[in-house]
């Protein structure tokens, strides 16, 4: 059957199967089996779910970063400093934390634990 | 490659955490935190699991048992990750692959309320009854009847005041009017004088007033107004013949020197 590049789910099978997810498919398969799903005669479903979950997380990750890029702007505003070392970016909880609060996630860390 | 033996949950947390540090470096990420990296693998791992299981629950939906791509899609709608373009471009525009939709609690028809019968249109309220007033019962539910009647005690009240007083004014006018016949040398359109004009009722006007020197008109000399007055003094106490002729009254007793 002769594919229509015009029809909008053949697109999205050729950009399934050119755009690889950083989940192994294989992992993808289990993880999607242990949760019930048979995905044993089509791969691409396995593959539509990770890049799902991948979008997900990197959206995440986006606002995370745009949180500690702000702070420290306001810091650099704050103290006037002009340092000449590139500063680190680091994933902390608290950028994290806000970030997934504007979807509605709260993350807190327990007051104690063993 | 991984063997028929399934992998421990350690070595599947292990893969996942390695793709949320490429994800990371792909965002410029130098250095992350345990416990957030530690986060993000959780929630990558229960972001797959929720959407296998939804893509399960609209197989189920469709009564089949092999998922489609489009019970895929449906699953990310309902749990509200946003795709690729390419992918949303299905979701809006293709009408061939209809998207099922997880049977929702329909909300309770609210049944119309039932037309009322109307056999009179409704009465209002008399104006004299305000919205601040208690509520009172519906028109129809009494009845009215009119303030002013003839039958009312007020009315007979009024009336009988009104006879007594018309009585009274009928008995002045016919006394005044015999009072004028009877009256000497005065006929019906004289001026009755109630005040005799005799010595001892004697008018006396303000002093040092224009009208002493006025003559009074229509009054006959006998009964000219004068500024003095004659006035017979009387005494007030009694004379000793008064006394001695009056029986119940006893001369007052002398003292003795």
């Amino acid at each position: 059957m002769p594919v229509n590049p015009d029809q909008p789910i053949e697109q999205l099978l050729i950009d399934v199967n050119e755009f690889t997810p950083v989940l192994p498919d294989t992992v993808s398969h289990l993880l999607l089996t242990r949760a019930g799903l048979d995905t044993e005669h089509d791969p691409r479903i396995a593959r539509i779910a990770s890049l799902a979950a991948q979008k997900f997380i990197s959206d995440i990750l986006l606002d995370a970063r745009q949180v500690s890029l702000n702070r420290a702007n306001k810091e650099m505003r704050n103290t006037g400093s002009k340092s000449k070392d590139k500063p680190k970016n680091v994933l902390t909880m608290e950028d994290l934390t806000q970030a997934t609060a504007k979807i509605g996630i709260t993350i807190q860390k327990p007051p104690y634990y063993h | 490659m991984l063997s028929d033996a399934q992998p421990s949950t350690e070595f599947i947390r292990d893969v996942i955490k390695r793709a949320v540090v490429k994800m990371a470096l792909k965002l410029e990420y130098d250095h992350i935190e345990p416990d957030a990296l530690e986060t993000l693998a959780e929630m990558f791992l229960t972001t797959l699991g929720n959407i296998g299981f939804q893509t399960k629950e609209f197989t189920e939906l469709g009564s089949r048992t092999a998922a489609t791509i489009n019970d895929v899609l449906s699953a990310t709608v309902e749990l509200e990750i946003d795709l690729p373009e390419s992918v949303k471009n299905i979701l809006e525009k293709n009408q061939d692959y209809p998207l099922h939709k997880k049977d929702r609690i329909e909300q309770a028809h609210i049944p119309d309320s039932p037309a009322v019968k109307a056999i009179a249109p409704r009465k209002e309220h008399a104006p004299h009854i305000n919205d601040f007033m208690p509520i009172f019962p519906e028109p129809h539910t009494y009845v009215t009847t009119a303030a002013f009647c003839k039958n009312a005690h007020h009315e007979e009240f009024e009336s009988t005041k009104l006879q007594a007083l018309e009585k009274i004014r009928d008995a002045q006018n016919s006394l005044s009017k015999f009072v004028s016949k009877t009256a000497r040398g005065r006929g019906r359109t004289a001026i009755i004088n109630l005040i005799p004009a005799d010595d001892s009722t004697g008018i006396t006007t303000p002093l040092s007033t224009d009208i002493s020197e006025y003559k009074a008109i229509n009054v006959s000399e006998q009964h000219e107004w004068v500024t003095t007055p004659k006035i017979p003094s009387v005494s007030e106490n009694a004379t000793l013949e008064q006394i001695s002729q009056n029986p119940f009254v006893k001369p007052p007793k002398r003292a003795r020197m």
